[in-house]
């Protein structure tokens, strides 16, 4: 699933597309159910109020059917959809200013991988560039502990606090299960950029359920 | 594939941290890929590190089973407006 081929991924998105244009009501409800998960979660990241978000979404729909004889297939129908999305909820998010330029790849003394340079030996030690101190193994199984709810408010607020690119990545990838490819298409950026959102916006939600996981006496700075 | 210029001698790890995502994501290039295989099975701490983002994936996967964002009654309505009165105004 995570590492479907992105040509696999719209396998049936022709016949919907034709469906659509004949103006096939039930075809279009599957789609919309199919899809709306995803769109409020990626919507969630520009915008925070409910009724902003249901306008994203109806306009969101509104530019795919205004564009649907014109969609020539070449991405799948969900990756032009949610790109459709994305450019809805940012010119509503412009509006209420509340904007970050979506290039920006964190903050520049944030580390890359979440971890400061603190932890690492410096050039004077004996092994620059390694761990200054053993890293610890989670003790409790957060998979299982998701469960439960607290790790899962936890890693739920952690994926909240993110840059609005880190959050959309993250969600498209590691919520949605998309692929690399579909991710960059999605929003017009390399895979490469596409992976450095991922890489840091996995790194903040590891440091929270690290913060989270590790008993207090053993906790890294 | 990203060239990382790697140092031609042992890997550190403040630099096998940087390349977890890509490696996860099969984006390394052999070469690189061998570097980092090296490193991985002589350090313990950057395997715990991997399998933390590894953990931390899944984790982060299970918020797709959230029920809030499922479609519900009242914009399946309106969205179904949306799309006859879009059918209707088409030509033919
Ligand atoms: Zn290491």
């Amino acid at each position: 699933m995570q590492n479907a081929p992105v040509e696999n991924v719209g396998v049936g998105d022709a016949s919907i597309i034709e469906a659509l244009r004949r103006g096939d009501d039930q075809v279009f409800t599957e789609v919309v159910e199919r899809l709306h998960p995803t769109l409020r979660r990626v919507a969630r990241g520009y915008l925070r109020s409910e009724e902003a978000i249901g306008d994203v979404i109806q306009e969101t729909w509104i530019g795919v059917l205004r564009g649907i004889d014109r969609f020539e297939g070449r991405s799948s129908l969900r990756t032009w959809v949610v790109s459709i999305l994305v450019n809805v909820a940012r010119s509503h998010a412009v509006r209420e200013a509340r904007m970050v330029p979506f290039a920006a790849l964190g903050l520049p003394d944030d580390p890359r991988s979440g971890f400061g340079p603190e932890c690492f030996e410096g050039p004077g030690g004996e092994y620059p560039g390694h761990w200054s101190t053993p890293r610890t193994p989670w003790s409790e199984d957060p998979v299982a502990a998701t469960l439960a709810g607290e790790t899962r408010e936890l890693v739920a607020r952690a994926v909240a606090e993110l840059p609005e690119s880190q959050r959309t990545v993250i969600t498209l990838r590691d919520v949605e299960g998309w692929t690399g490819p579909e991710v960059a298409a999605t929003l017009g950026i390399s895979e490469g950029n596409q992976r450095v959102l991922l890489h840091r916006a996995r790194a903040r939600v590891r440091r929270a359920l690290d913060q989270h996981l590790l008993p207090m006496e053993r906790r890294a700075v | 594939m990203t060239d990382h210029q790697l140092p031609d001698d042992d890997l550190p790890c403040v630099l096998v941290v940087d390349l977890i995502t890509d490696y996860l994501d099969d984006a390394l290039s052999p070469h690189e890929r061998a570097r980092l295989e090296e490193h991985l099975a002589e350090c313990d701490d950057c395997v715990t590190v991997l399998d933390q983002f590894r953990t931390t994936i899944t984790v982060t996967g299970r918020l797709a089973s959230d029920d809030v964002d499922r479609l519900d009654e009242p914009t399946r309505a309106q969205l179904i407006g949306v799309f006859q009165q879009w059918a209707a105004g088409r030509p033919g």
